[in-house]
């Protein structure tokens, strides 16, 4: 088979992983090799779906011997079956890499023949990689389920970033969709690999201790951490429990990331989605907004996703409507708020938060000082006192909730509303009378701009 | 030479540091020395310019009003340097330098105003974040850096003979500040990276430190094996995307369509 087609058929069958990123490691440049890497990571390219692309992202192999019922390359799938040998993966990395077309190589497979000798492939493309053109960039390399530990760490060795997918929200799922693997055959390879990271820079701190070596110039056990991903809206988890999971996935195996991966329905059968469903985008947003809540602005899963209010809100941001649902809360003061607080306002995110916290020790901020300083006011204006307007309740009116509205709801277009919650209670106030206030669903209505309107009216008579 | 006269009669007529706001412009070869001469030149003669207007420029205008030559003197460009970094910090420095190479419209003049103000009032100026000095330079500083990034991930190398060549066509001058990046991740390669906007080449060789020069453009003569690479990196391109998720808006976003035609695989759309 030529070199285009397997190309074709590998990238292919590797494009529902959704980690592209480049993040995490810094490692200078060395005379006698190949590459860098940047600690923010550099995307190269971005594909006619708006994703970055960062690393050159394919499998070894998409031969599989599992059966897992959502994934396109499962072995009752009827697709084109194609494998890289290792040399020439290396070859077209480097190709690829000299040109500045990637960061490096995303690298993972099908179970081909048994995870322990898919993982030996892996790691022969790596070692060759990394010893014979001495290739110095970028390396995600993702671990096959159910393999040995001695070859999770021998990769590891190679790699700047590994990943475990957890692949769905919940265990009852997981054995239902994907009867060959198992909760416990995901979690052990990720203890292990978080375990192995810590000691791996404990020594290289030791070493640079004793021997005035730079810790980022030595060969270190996955340098980067690690991430996973699980795929949305072909289970019936609620967003409380994923972001739970993740939430638990960060405190518990510190991983860098947690991915969310909107389900395109790939196969047939009565408990999966039906093939037509479109993939829930929009959903899929609002959990990625929430990770972020989780990871830079201080909160905690139970705040954003309350038990009474296990689901996300179609027509509002995650921040947003938790700020609906606390108004005792504002406004806060933006020239006495701590950085916590300001972190709390829908449309303050972390570094305007920091310049607030700078600015305003020589001088009390005004409202267009703080749009000097690149604050949007469009939102925060509604939660915010500044040295030209006083304090008191500025919410409860119907442009003010008009002005919260995400306007993302139409760039996703109607249908995504019908993978909502009808019974949307996640912005209304605990103590509103109207607790069980229905939002439009896509039923409900003709129109998108309908939808949005009776959104409005609802949440403006809760408030 | 200054004029003497008007300095003498400032000291009579204006007390302190105050400066004169004068109908004059100061031409200056262009070079950051250069600009720091100009900032010298408007301490001796205790007066603020209407321009500074940098030779070769692509933004030089013709001004009617009377202009003054302004020498690159390395001494003087050094002080007013160092005395940048003493009076604020190092921060303040990296903020002109940084500021200096963006394509802020009449950055010079902004420049001129900051550096008074730092000289003046020392570190706390750079916390005034709002100020109206202050905010405009942080938004052009927030502009070329964030271009500068963007080009780390955007550059295409064609192999030729003679080495990787790639060409560019940014609005900032990012050359000096992707310089180190490149020649740590190719300190093997000989490379040449041309920026179209600017005339300039950034210039590597395998172990001599990177130059950048004028220059008129590289000729990429492409080989085959070239042909076949960039072929299989568009058919990798046209793959990874999803189908069902596409998002031209998005796409957009994250590479403004300015860039395109510089970048392999998205020339022919």
């Amino acid at each position: 088979m030529d070199l285009f087609d397997k190309l074709t058929i590998l990238t292919d069958s590797a494009k529902y992983d959704v980690a592209c990123t480049s993040s995490g490691s810094d490692r200078p440049g060395k005379p006698d090799s190949v590459g860098n890497t940047s600690s923010a990571g550099i995307c190269h390219s971005f594909a006619a779906d708006g994703r970055c692309i960062s690393l050159l992202k394919v499998l070894l192999s998409n031969t599989c011997v599992y059966d897992c019922r959502y994934c396109a390359n499962r072995r009752s799938a009827d697709i084109p079956r194609a494998a890289f040998t290792p040399e020439e993966l290396a070859e077209l990395t480097i190709a690829f890499y000299r040109r500045n077309y990637i960061e490096g190589l995303f690298l993972s497979s099908a179970v081909l023949r048994s995870p322990d000798y898919t993982m030996e492939r892996m790691i022969g493309t790596l070692s060759i990689l990394r010893n014979r053109y001495h290739f110095n960039g970028y390396i995600h390399a993702k671990a096959i389920p159910g393999s040995s530990p001695e070859a999770i760490h021998s990769l590891g060795l190679l790699a700047d970033r590994m990943s475990v997918n957890i692949e769905l929200p919940s265990e009852a799922s997981l054995s239902r969709l994907a009867p060959d693997k198992s909760r416990e055959g995901i979690l052990k390879p990720m203890d292990q690999i978080m375990r192995t990271s810590d000691q791996s820079l404990l020594e290289s701190k030791a070493l640079s201790l004793t021997h005035n070596l730079a810790p980022r110039a030595q060969q270190r056990f996955v340098p980067a951490g690690q991430s996973t991903q699980m795929i949305i809206g072909a289970t019936p988890e609620t967003d409380r429990s994923i972001m739970r999971l993740a939430s638990g996935l960060y405190r518990r195996y510190r991983l860098r990331r947690v991915f969310y991966s909107a389900y395109i329905p790939v196969a047939e059968g009565n408990d999966l989605p039906a093939l037509d469903m479109p993939p829930p985008l929009l959903r899929e947003h609002r959990l990625y907004q929430t990770d972020f809540l989780l990871r830079f602005y201080g909160f905690d899963a139970d705040e954003v996703l309350p038990e009474d209010a296990p689901n996300l809100n179609a027509y509002l941001d995650p921040k947003c409507s938790w700020a609906l649902r606390n108004p005792g809360r504002f406004p806060i003061d933006v020239n006495r708020a701590s950085l916590l607080e300001l972190l709390r306002v829908p449309g303050i995110g972390p570094k305007s938060a920091e310049r607030i916290i700078t600015a305003r020790r020589q001088t009390r901020l005004n409202a267009e000082e703080l749009r000097r300083l690149g604050v949007v006011l469009k939102r925060a204006k509604y939660f915010i006192q500044t040295a030209d307007t006083g304090p008191g309740p500025r919410l409860s009116r119907d442009d003010t909730v008009r002005a919260l509205l995400d306007p993302n709801v139409s760039r996703f277009g109607f249908e995504q509303l019908s993978l909502f919650d009808t019974i949307d209670r996640s912005a209304m106030p605990a103590s509103s009378s109207m607790a069980r206030v229905r939002l439009p669903g896509h039923k409900d209505v003709p129109t998108l701009r309908d939808a949005v309107e009776e959104a409005i009216a609802c949440l403006t008579s809760a408030l | 030479m200054p004029d003497v006269g008007a300095v003498t009669l400032d000291r009579e007529t204006r007390p302190g540091d105050i400066p004169a706001r004068r109908y004059v412009s100061y031409r200056y070869d262009g070079s950051l020395a250069g600009f720091y001469c100009c900032v010298f030149e408007s301490y001796t003669r205790r007066e603020v310019p209407s321009y500074i207007i940098a030779e070769g420029g692509e933004c030089e205008q013709v001004s009617l009003t009377p202009e003054i030559w302004v020498d690159l003197e390395p001494r003087k460009a050094l002080r007013v340097r160092e005395g940048l970094a003493l009076k604020g910090t190092l921060r303040s420095r990296e903020l002109v330098e940084h500021v200096f190479l963006s394509c802020m419209e009449r950055r010079e003049m902004a420049l001129l105003a900051f550096i008074r103000k730092i000289f003046a009032e020392g570190p706390p100026v750079l916390e005034r974040l709002a100020d109206t000095v202050v905010a405009p330079l942080l938004k052009a500083e927030r502009h070329i850096l964030s271009e500068a990034h963007l080009l780390t991930g955007f550059v295409r190398f064609v192999e030729t003979d003679a080495g990787l060549i790639s060409t560019i066509g940014p609005k900032n001058f990012v050359l000096p500040l992707i310089a180190p990046h490149f020649a740590g991740r190719f300190s093997g390669e000989a490379f040449l990276i041309y920026d179209k906007t600017h005339g300039t080449a950034l210039v590597h060789e395998p172990g001599k430190p990177w130059l950048i020069a004028r220059m008129e453009p590289p000729e990429e003569r492409v080989t085959e094996a070239e042909t076949r690479v960039q072929a299989l990196w568009k058919r990798f391109y046209k793959t990874i995307g999803i189908a069902e998720r596409e998002n031209p808006t998005c796409r957009r976003g994250h590479m403004p369509k300015r860039y395109w035609p510089y970048i392999t695989e998205m020339r022919d759309s």
